[in-house]
């Protein structure tokens, strides 16, 4: 029982059962939809990109746990944040993830939840496919939208 | 019965320094190994290993004395007519691809046609797919009953005289039905049309009677039948071998090789290029001897037993979405079941059974399409072997249980 109570953090449940930005309508400039080649599973990322600011965030999509919580959580994160500051937002939780952050855990903390993935390399795809189909949506200019 | 299955011992895997508290539900995947066909690889390998067909002295010989009497135990196995030939595969992918690559290919045109199941694994499904693809040929798919069984009806609509083949699954990996394979042969042989049935799901239940099926191929892995991976087999009716070109081309195939050109040998040997899995076919052979010895008849009511047991306790939990409900018209029990969590997504479920030792599949189990044509993305499936008891069951229920009481979404539905 140990493992999985490890795997599923009691924030990342949270997020799983509150997501942030889950079927949100919102005004859309750029959307892109991703899929886990392992599970089938998709998710679709929806922005609205106005004045170099991420101004609005949502996603939708029938996927597990760990990807609903990872988007959730996405979406908290890069509101309202500048375009140019977007590789950066993204690259601590992506490393989290993927087990490569080394700078100190302090500006992770909050997605501590997500830094225990690293020890399900089976599930690592369903947390970082949010994050991959954000960086999709916002390199999407031809499909933008609204 | 008895909580504990008398067969578990058998599985070096549940001992104490490995994996005692292991509850395996993913036999339909692989079956875990019996000690008697592990030390018989052991022995073969440590003792006896030698290239067989090859040598001229005895070790060699001996070697090729057990594919040879290999061959014969399998097509006992089978019941296979003796006007018949069974080829050592690495697998039922392989065997499928051989027959759609030098059975049905050669005579692909642009009018003509296959027909498969909805419900064929992946392995069924892409050899056809592709070589339809590469000759603009039509794939056709046959729909399911209601009960989840092949329409034998509506597949009989879509045969006609440009139908090369029909494959088959014997028994679904998703579903768990036994296919009416014979009277689907019947239809099919009665326009003059091939049948390909893939036994992979169905050799570990015992009783495949090719003889009373009548199709022109049967092929399955013997991994899933207690034995190792690597090793499959490919039956093929009457001559069809000696009408097909090779696979594979390499060692041991032929008569005689120039630079110019080479005439292959008329047997079974045709498919079997390179060195054979010994090894494996030794271990094929000690799996089907171990499973005679226990009785199939012990096997299937073991199994069936607890099969009821798992479809009831399943049926008892309102959460628990069966793809498809067990009907009583269905003479056979699965011994699989396919079903959703409402709510919570398969994956999350297979990582919460993992946390308590329950090994289940979760994904489309390489049955995409199907799984889309009942509008989901992915199932559990929970599946049944000798070393099951009731006991395992309760413990997946209970763990279901957890699983609903800690994923389940119901206000967004
Ligand atoms: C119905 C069916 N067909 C084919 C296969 C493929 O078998 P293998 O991977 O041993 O070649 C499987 C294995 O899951 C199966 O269940």
């Amino acid at each position: 029982m140990n493992t999985t109570a490890g795997l599923y953090q009691k924030v990342l449940l949270e997020h799983h059962k509150n997501p942030l930005g889950f079927h949100n309508k919102i005004a859309i400039t750029h959307s892109a939809t991703g899929a886990n080649v392992v599970c089938g599973d998709e998710i679709t990322v929806e922005v609205n990109i106005t004045a170099g600011k991420v101004q609005e965030l949502a996603f939708l999509g029938d996927s597990c746990a760990i990807c609903r919580a990872s988007a959730s959580m996405m979406c908290q994160h890069l509101l309202h944040q500048p375009l140019s500051q977007i590789a950066n937002l993204i690259k601590v939780p992506m490393d989290l993830i993927k087990g490569e952050y080394t700078a100190a855990v302090n500006s992770a903390e909050c997605f501590s939840s997500l830094a225990v993935i690293k020890q399900y390399p089976v599930r690592m795809q369903c947390a970082l496919l949010p994050w991959q189909t954000f960086i999709s949506a916002i390199n999407n200019k031809n499909e933008q939208r609204g | 019965m008895a909580t504990t299955s008398a067969w578990k011992h058998d599985f070096p895997i549940f001992s104490a320094n490995a994996h005692p508290k292991l509850c395996y539900l993913d036999s339909a995947a692989t079956c875990l190994t019996p000690k008697h066909v592990a030390d018989a690889m052991y022995h073969y390998q440590c003792y006896s290993h030698a290239n067989s067909h090859k040598g001229l002295y005895q070790l060699s010989a001996n070697a090729t004395e057990l594919v040879e009497k290999g061959r014969n135990k399998v097509a006992e196995f089978l019941n296979a007519p003796t006007q018949s030939e069974l080829v050592f595969t690495s697998g039922t992918t392989e065997s499928i691809n051989i027959v759609a690559n030098c059975f049905v290919a050669p005579k692909m045109n642009r009018d003509a046609n296959i027909v498969i199941s909805s419900a064929e694994h992946h392995a069924n499904l892409l050899p056809w797919q592709e070589i339809c693809r590469l000759h603009d040929a039509e794939l056709r798919i046959a729909p399911l009953t209601l009960s989840g069984i092949i329409d034998t009806k509506a597949l009989d609509l879509l045969l006609d005289n440009n139908t090369l083949i029909v494959a088959i699954s014997h028994v679904s990996n998703v579903l768990g039905f036994i296919n009416p394979v014979a009277e689907i042969c019947q239809l099919a042989h009665k326009k003059g049309i091939a049948v390909l049935i893939d036994g992979a799901q169905a050799v570990a239940h015992g009783n495949v009677n090719i003889a009373e099926i009548g199709c022109d191929f049967y092929t399955f892995s013997a991994h899933k039948l207690y034995g190792p991976t690597g090793c499959g087999v490919l039956y093929a009716k009457g001559d069809h071998l000696s009408h097909m070109p090779p696979y594979i081309l390499g060692g041991g195939i032929i008569n005689k090789v120039t630079f110019q050109e080479a005439e292959y040998i008329n047997s079974p040997l045709k498919f079997e290029p390179g060195s054979h899995n010994v090894v494996g076919i030794v271990g094929l052979v000690e799996a089907i001897d171990y499973l005679n010895d226990i009785s199939w008849f012990d096997i299937t009511r073991h199994i069936s037993d607890l099969s009821t047991y798992l479809v009831d306790k399943l049926a008892d939990l309102d959460f628990v979405k069966p793809l498809l409900k067990h009907n009583c018209n269905v003479q056979s029990l699965p011994s699989l079941v396919s079903f959703q969590l409402e709510g919570v997504h398969a994956h999350d479920v297979a990582s919460l059974l993992d946390s308590e030792n329950i090994a289940v599949r979760a994904g489309h189990h390489c049955a995409q399409p199907l799984h889309q044509m009942f509008g989901v993305h992915s199932s559990i499936r929970s599946s049944l072997g000798l070393y099951n008891s009731y006991q395992d069951i309760d413990r997946l229920v209970i763990a279901l249980n957890n699983a609903y009481q800690l994923f389940a979404i119901r206000e967004l539905e």
